[in-house]
């Protein structure tokens, strides 16, 4: 009798665990099955035979177009949906996500410089993008350290340089060509094609570093659901908690839509799902957001390549179009207590 | 000791906390008294280290609560809110747990899941253990924020208003409580409304008044009419019994 409730603990813990252990099997049927996907022909057992004997000519198409893409897809994923967690917490607004502090209306103007300046490197887009992204997060979060770091001003000044930025890539785009235009557009779009094993390297280690320091501090961030002052009075310097969890989130962000373009909608509404069935301990919320973003991201990305083939529909599209059905009917079922 | 040394406290120029010095031992229950807007909360803050003084000091245990590292905060002082949002969305087990926080790394030990279900029996809330924070009354979130304290193991408790949100019998169900911690060695600083349950209950009372410190001493000694005018405006008769009664006569204009 003496450990009943360490042992009903225990196993609602493991509930959790087998609930995340499902997501993880999704995901990885969704990315098996999406290994014969394209526009190519090349089928499911094909392409596990190219990929295995790395011989003929298919295996060129699997391990330098397809299997790049589908890691990106889940690096994507993963990382706008916990950003999207770790800005709704350290925000205290459900409608927040890393794009709240201007992350992708920077890296879009970014990129559209290069993009106007003419010059044709992926990477050299990538990096503006980048540059263009953090450099925004640095002057909201600095903006909001003058004022104390309060999630009100950090909001106010995100969605303030998000307009200015914006205004600034639409002045851009009016005196832009067609061409550039176009270029311009397709970059916004959201896309995993043009991604190779370089830019997965980069995206991994700025998405895993900050994800595991997000985890580590799971218990803070659930302190923090109980107000600043109790989160303070354990102990939890909640300023600096705050601004490091926004600068995670914006590094996560930041590197995947430099490599990929504007996918929005993730970041905001995967930790919702997640909230919705497992609840708002931050210990399941982040890796579960982490889970649901790579099944969407990995889903759309699918879907996008296979319903109009050969034509490819934009990944920043198919994601609302997989997402927000899903979500809308979680809305309607409102049951929070799917899980628990 | 919690002791604090001519603290002063200001928002801008508006002095808020003039010049206060308290002592509270380990053992010992201590009620902080005074009319609404008296500075009772503010000083609690400044214990706490959620506000920084203007000048003066704090130290629990002769450390200096600003310079001490987190865990041996933790070690020192526990905090019992006034209100707990019935907003939080984590389970009674979870929120007692949290009291661990600064024993753990990445996770609970079996040491520290075992101290929160010792203390979850003891306040008798192993029914609700799994439930949500949010489905509780009042009264059930206060003592869960109550068992959280005591499962931190911390030297000294500060309460802010621990009784604010129950019926009669949760009040002397909490005040027992709080006595027997204070039995066992605890130092305990409680801002209370309820002179009546802090005369019959705390060892010693501290008395603001506009920011300062107006009395301290033993409840028999400091709470009586005069005080009751001075300090809330309000004639009243003491009356000292077996128990403690005030007999409110009139507001003072």
């Amino acid at each position: 009798m003496k450990n009943d409730i360490v042992s009903l603990y225990r196993r609602r813990g493991l509930k959790r665990l087998a609930a995340m252990a499902f997501m993880a099997v999704f995901l990885a049927v969704a990315f098996s099955f999406s290994m014969g996907i394209g526009s190519s022909g090349i089928s499911l057992y094909e392409a596990y035979s190219a990929l295995m004997t790395k011989t003929g000519e298919n295996s060129l198409i699997i391990w330098e177009i397809r299997l790049p893409r589908l890691i990106m897809a889940v690096i994507v994923g993963w990382g706008l949906a916990m950003g999207g967690a770790a800005s709704q917490i350290a925000l205290r607004n459900p409608l927040a996500s890393p794009f709240t502090l201007g992350v992708s209306s920077g890296a879009a103007f970014g990129a559209t410089v290069i993009i106007m300046s003419g010059a044709l490197s992926p990477w050299l887009t990538a990096a503006a993008a980048f540059a263009g992204a953090v450099l925004t997060t640095a002057a909201v979060l600095g903006i909001a350290k003058a004022k104390g770091a309060g999630p009100g001003s950090i909001i106010l000044a995100g969605v303030a340089l998000m307009f200015l930025f914006s205004a600034m890539t639409s002045l851009l785009q009016y005196t832009a060509t067609m061409q550039q235009v176009q270029a311009v557009v397709f970059w916004m779009f959201g896309s995993l094609a043009n991604v190779g094993w370089p830019h997965i390297g980069v995206a991994f280690v700025l998405t895993i570093v900050p994800s595991l320091w997000l985890i580590r501090h799971s218990w803070d961030f659930n302190m923090m659901l109980e107000g600043d002052e109790t989160a303070k009075a354990f102990g939890v310097n909640t300023e600096r908690l705050r601004l490091m969890a926004m600068t995670a989130a914006a590094l996560m962000c930041a590197s995947s839509i430099c490599f990929t373009g504007v996918i929005g909608f993730i970041g905001l509404v995967s930790p919702h799902i997640a909230r919705m069935l497992l609840g708002s301990d931050h210990r399941a919320l982040f890796p579960a957001s982490a889970l649901i973003g790579a099944c969407v991201v990995i889903s759309a990305d699918t879907l996008g390549r296979f319903v109009w083939q050969p034509q490819v529909i934009p990944l920043g599209i198919m994601t609302s179009f997989i997402g927000v059905p899903f979500f809308l009917w979680l809305i309607l079922r409102g049951n929070r207590e799917a899980v628990r | 000791m919690i002791k604090t040394d001519d603290l002063c406290f200001s928002y801008g120029k508006a002095a808020v906390l003039t010049d206060i010095n308290i002592r509270v031992n380990k053992g010992e229950f201590a009620a902080l008294l005074g009319p609404n807007g008296s500075g009772k909360t503010t000083l609690l803050r400044l214990i706490l280290n959620i506000l920084k003084p203007a000048s003066g000091a704090v130290t629990a245990g002769g450390e200096d609560v600003r310079k001490i590292g987190r865990e041996r905060f933790s070690r020192k002082l526990a905090y019992v809110p006034q209100h707990i949002s019935n907003k939080f969305p984590i389970s009674v087990f979870d929120a007692v747990l949290m009291g661990r926080r600064a024993y753990m790394g990445w996770g609970p030990s079996d040491c520290d899941l075992e101290a929160a279900e010792t203390v979850i029996r003891r306040f008798k809330l192993e029914d609700i253990a799994m439930r949500d924070m949010t489905s509780l009354s009042g009264g059930q979130r206060q003592r869960v924020i109550l068992a959280r304290a005591v499962v931190q193991e911390a030297d000294f408790i500060i309460m802010d208003e621990p009784t604010s949100s129950m019926d009669l019998r949760s009040q002397f169900e909490t005040m027992d409580i709080i006595r027997e911690l204070a039995a066992g060695g605890k130092g305990i600083l409680a801002a209370m409304h309820d002179l009546q349950l802090a005369a019959s209950k705390a060892d010693r009372v501290f008395i603001m008044r506009g920011g300062a410190m107006y009395a301290e001493g033993k409840p028999d000694t400091v709470i009586n009419g005069a005080m009751l005018e001075d300090v809330y405006g309000v004639k009243a008769d003491v009356i000292k019994t077996a128990g403690f009664f005030i007999n409110i006569l009139g507001v003072k204009n």
